[in-house]
């Protein structure tokens, strides 16, 4: 032990953090975190907004330009995938916070059963598009769009997979669940901005 | 302005804001390009109003002047839901003889809390209280300015969790310009 430690009192253990704000760093981590990824995606959605824009005259108003079209019942299927996640994740949550570690497994699984569904149909959709991202803008920025959403989609699903070998290991209480807290903010994250992305490259 | 991604249950409320939200714009848009924009400015519009009556009103909440003499509000902030041993004690002991209104926050069941709650009426207390998510600081933050307390009493119990950090009565005095009391009641009743 060091001389700074005894000096201080804390044999055994290192002393006690102070924080200045009451957001715990967990907390705090996540949401710094969210924050830089609205910013990641609205530098997304500016480039998208700004080709639709400034080419409208050149595609004679028409949107997606001929001879694309957007997947958009497909997409709206797999809305409703994600939509349904965000009821199973908010079922896990509530469980754990009533002590029933039953509901907190049965709600991460279906969760990721979902989730996995959404981004193994996207794959497919994508191969079967018919344009890649080379072809034009409009080809790039929705590539882009979706692509970076299916990103954090496969991010989300690596940590639901911690969440669920955690919670068969028994890591999760009534007491004790902050990990299960922070995976679901950031799922129900992933869901805004996939209902977002939806909303602007498929309805608009 | 709350933070909406404060805990799960906010984040997920978030979702179905943003589902409702956008699916009206999208209706609108679908029956007319202009109806859609302007459901997008009305739904706009009226959730800006929304978020700013919400940040000037305090629910529940009763100026200074207005109180009865006889009166001392109490916010509890009881990390077991209430219910040790020795704090009904100690918020009779802070009334005084006076009316005891109290409002508990925690992050105890619901079942709980309201057993606690039982218990705090039986011995004479005007006793409410909601279940609270996500971290403390904040959590209290909002009830102190919502129920506007005379006193905070701070209180753990027997089954301790990691929702109070340590040091956390130092910072609730420095943070809030009220009394604060901590009580342990596993222990001795009060400290």
């Amino acid at each position: 032990m060091s001389a700074a430690a005894e000096a201080h009192g804390h044999a055994g253990h290192p002393p006690t953090p102070h924080y200045s704000s009451r957001v715990s760093p967990a907390t705090l981590g996540i949401l710094l975190f969210i924050g830089s990824e609205i910013m990641l995606f609205g530098s997304f959605f500016t480039a998208y907004f700004f080709i639709r824009v400034v080419n409208s005259a050149f595609w004679h108003g028409q949107w997606p330009p001929s001879p694309y079209q957007r997947p958009a019942f497909v997409a709206g299927v797999n809305t409703l995938l994600l939509i349904t996640s965000s009821f199973s994740m908010h079922w896990a949550d509530t469980s754990i916070k009533k002590g029933n570690r039953a509901g907190l497994k049965g709600g991460l699984i279906l969760t990721f059963a979902l989730g996995l569904s959404f981004l193994l149909i996207q794959m497919i959709e994508y191969s079967r598009l018919g344009f890649n991202t080379s072809n034009t803008a409009f080809a790039a920025t929705f590539y882009g769009l979706t692509g970076l959403h299916a990103a954090h989609v496969f991010v989300g699903l690596t940590i639901l997979m911690v969440m669920i070998v955690r919670s068969f290991r028994g890591h999760f209480s009534q007491a004790h669940h902050h990990g299960v807290e922070l995976g679901g903010i950031y799922w129900h994250f992933v869901d805004v901005m996939w209902i977002v992305v939806y909303f602007t490259v498929y309805i608009l | 302005m709350n933070n909406p991604l404060r805990s799960e249950r906010d984040a997920f409320r978030m979702v179905l804001l943003t589902v409702a939200y956008l699916g009206l714009i999208g209706i609108g848009w679908r029956i007319d390009k202009w109806l859609g924009a302007a459901v997008f400015v009305a739904l706009t519009a009226g959730g800006v109003v929304w978020l700013l009556r919400g940040r000037s009103s305090s629910r529940g909440a009763r100026p200074a002047a207005e109180r009865r003499r006889d009166e001392l509000r109490v916010l509890v902030v009881a990390e077991d839901g209430g219910s040790g041993s020795g704090l009904v004690e100690v918020l009779r002991s802070r009334a005084a003889g006076r009316r005891a209104v109290v409002q508990v926050v925690s992050p105890a069941s619901a079942e709980r809390l309201a057993a606690s709650l039982v218990a705090m009426r039986s011995a004479g207390l005007d006793a409410t209280g909601e279940t609270v998510e996500g971290d403390a600081g904040p959590a209290i933050e909002e009830a102190v300015r919502r129920f506007r307390p005379d006193e905070l009493v701070v209180s753990s119990g027997p089954a301790r969790t990691d929702w109070l950090e340590p040091g956390f009565v130092d910072w609730a005095r420095e943070r809030f310009d009220l009394p604060v009391v901590g009580v342990a009641s596993h222990e001795d009743g009060a400290a």
